[in-house]
């Protein structure tokens, strides 16, 4: 009966305290003007493939880019990614939030983002575990 | 003996029990994905706000008419047809924000008219104000668009699993023909499990 009791105490020890998970993120560089990319691919570069990279100016000088990756792994994954832009001199104009993205194993996902600034010229997509 | 060894044991995991979870307080990413739970989150304002502002900026006819010129718009409320309190004003002054920020849009504030007309009157009325750079009362702009929204919610649950869809619909509508110009709708999904032992 004690003992049934000790080991009660000791789970429950265990499910108090979550720490919180390390987030590793993969930074993708790039010119909103040509598909430029720098591909870090030393965390996530394990489980995803970067496919290919679109960029568009619209014209109202709103640039979209997409990033289309593809997942190594049979499983689904969760990943959260974000874009931040830069202007001509490299100077950070804004920022998305992170965006929660699903992809099933093996399939493609398109990343995509949009500057809300027709000043921005510059891009780093960062994907990071979710 | 036995006993005695029992009860140290017990008395030694309550006492970590207790050591091991301080409360601390730190800064973290206001973008962040985290979630405590099922209901609408920091994280999912910003990501409506994010996808409506995007959608609105690269939709090919907006992208004709802000290439040209800034059109005037006005906001109405959020219809929340979930069961939670959310502060939805929240959520398009969001929008609002990024929209003005890209530069694309105007804006006009009803909220704020009550302090304008005070200082309105006290500009023409009250003669403390030189007439030449009083402003003049009837010279605001129309609004052309409306920006109507809706917020709605579906649950499921059952046994351990809670299943929580959200839907935030954005419409621009033209006041003057009553068309709607450019719409939209983010869908978040969100799952809960309970675990066996947590509450």
């Amino acid at each position: 009966m004690k003992y049934g009791l000790l080991i009660l105490l000791v789970a429950l020890s265990f499910l108090g305290c979550r720490s919180t998970p390390r987030m590793n993120v993969t930074q993708i560089e790039g010119s909103a003007e040509k598909a430029n990319v720098v591909f870090d691919s030393s965390v996530i570069g394990k489980s995803l493939e970067v496919l290919s990279v679109n960029t568009a100016k619209k014209d109202n000088g709103i640039y979209q880019v997409q990033t289309v990756v593809k997942s190594k792994y049979k499983e689904t994954q969760n990943i959260q990614y974000k874009y931040e832009w830069m202007d001509a001199d490299g100077i950070q104009l804004e920022s998305s939030p992170w965006k929660p993205i699903v992809i099933y194993g093996s399939a493609r996902a398109n990343l995509a983002g949009v500057s809300t600034s027709s000043a921005a010229t510059n891009y780093r997509l960062l994907i990071a575990e979710n | 003996m036995r006993k005695i060894s029992l009860s140290l044991a017990m008395v030694a995991v309550v006492g970590s029990m207790m050591v091991g979870c301080s409360s601390t307080i730190k800064y973290d990413d206001p973008a962040s994905t985290r979630n405590l739970e099922t209901s609408f989150g920091a994280s999912d304002l910003q990501q409506v706000a994010n996808t409506m502002v995007d959608s609105m900026l690269v939709f090919p006819p907006m992208v004709a008419v802000t290439s040209q010129r800034r059109p005037v718009i006005t906001v109405s409320t959020v219809k929340n047809k979930t069961d939670q309190h959310i502060d939805t004003e929240s959520i398009t002054d969001s929008i609002r924000t990024k929209l003005i920020r890209s530069g694309k849009f105007r804006f006009i504030d009803r909220t704020t008219d009550d302090a304008a007309v005070e200082e309105l009157k006290i500009q023409n009325d009250s003669g403390l104000v030189d007439p030449k750079t009083a402003q003049k009362f009837g010279k605001q702009i129309g609004a052309e668009y409306i920006l109507t929204s809706n917020l709605s919610q579906i649950t499921q649950s059952a046994g351990r699993q809670t299943d929580v869809y959200y839907k935030f619909t954005m419409s621009l509508k033209n006041l003057e023909t009553g068309i709607l110009e450019w719409s939209d709708e983010k869908e978040l999904r969100k799952l809960k499990t309970k675990s066996m032992f947590g509450m």
